[in-house]
């Protein structure tokens, strides 16, 4: 596990030529899939990330067109959350990240934290999750 | 199920936000309703075309997803549409402006005006009273009742609505359950 904060700003390490190529400074998500990452500018497909829980990103860059358009990578922390309701539930303080680049926490700054299979999605006005069912 | 009840002067300005993305897509400019049912037809709105022009649009209560506290919900960009496509319910709502419509009782005596609606929001929003300030009894809240008498100019009410007022939504919500439980 990881939380966001410790990945955004990481320096990022292309392996093919061992270079350091920017820091990571977003994501972008499928659900609560991460399906890009934010890097120096650039939008890299995530399934080129190597490894992302140490000290440095490092990524191998696609040599050809990827599989579609990916979400714009963008730093949720501040994002207001909604339910499908419309109910404000507060705002992201961070997001905990599995090895799988899944969501698997979304805490917020009001204190508590929404299990992060109720992401759906991540826009500009908010973070929008399902309703929660007791 | 929780209760929510919001001012309609407090949904103006509300986010539409859309669902599937998460983006706003407009702000709400006005309440469309059936005055005497307190069915919400639709809403009007505000939003931002090429070089920041603000253009007019209308939302349509079935593509409502859910009136929430922060936003209004709608499932797509579709649920959006241009005024001359609005459904023919949501045309006429000049004639239910009830905003500064005097509030009196079948006896005669005037409670006050209109100030504002109370909306119940949720998946199936809907007017469920009016705020009325300035007559005799003071500021206060009161249910939109099956009784209610509802023109362009007046909104009549019983004559045991002066003891239905209510001084926030918390005793509003209380009394539309009451309401609803004697099926009144």
């Amino acid at each position: 596990m990881i939380q966001l904060s410790e990945l955004i700003g990481h320096d990022a390490i292309d392996v093919a030529t061992a270079t350091t190529t920017g820091k990571v400074t977003g994501i972008g998500m499928v659900a609560n899939q991460i399906a890009s990452v934010g890097i120096g500018g650039e939008c890299v497909d995530a399934t080129a990330i190597r490894g992302f829980d140490g000290d440095v990103v490092t990524y191998e860059p696609a040599d050809g067109a990827s599989g579609g358009p990916q979400p714009v990578p963008v730093d949720p922390r501040g994002s207001r959350v909604l339910d499908l309701h419309g109910d404000l539930l507060g705002t992201i303080s961070d997001l905990t990240i599995t090895n799988e680049g899944v969501v698997d926490a979304i805490l917020l700054n009001e204190g508590h934290s929404l299990h992060g299979s109720r992401l759906r999605v991540i826009g500009s006005y908010a973070a929008i999750v399902t309703i929660d069912t007791p | 199920m929780t209760i929510t009840l919001l001012r309609g002067s407090d949904l103006i300005g509300r986010a539409v936000v859309d669902a599937s993305t998460g983006d706003d897509l407009a702000e709400i400019k006005d309440v469309v309703f059936t005055a005497g049912r307190g069915a919400i037809t639709g809403f009007t709105l505000r939003r931002r075309g090429f070089f920041g022009r603000r253009l007019k649009a209308v939302l349509p209560i079935d593509a409502v997803l859910s009136v929430g506290t922060d936003a209004v919900m709608v499932a797509d960009t579709d649920a959006i549409s241009d005024p001359s496509d609005a459904p023919e319910d949501m045309a006429s709502h000049e004639s239910n402006d009830v905003l500064e419509d005097e509030v009196v009782t079948i006896s005669g005596r005037s409670l006050g005006t209109v100030r504002d609606v109370i909306i119940l929001g949720g998946p199936h929003p809907r007017v469920v009273g009016f705020e009325v300030g300035g007559g005799t009894v003071g500021n206060g809240l009161i249910p939109l009742g099956a009784q209610a008498a509802v023109s362009g100019s007046a909104l009549v009410v019983p004559d045991d609505f002066e003891q239905r007022i209510r001084s926030d939504l918390t005793g509003l919500a209380a009394e539309l359950s009451l309401i609803e439980s004697s099926g009144s």
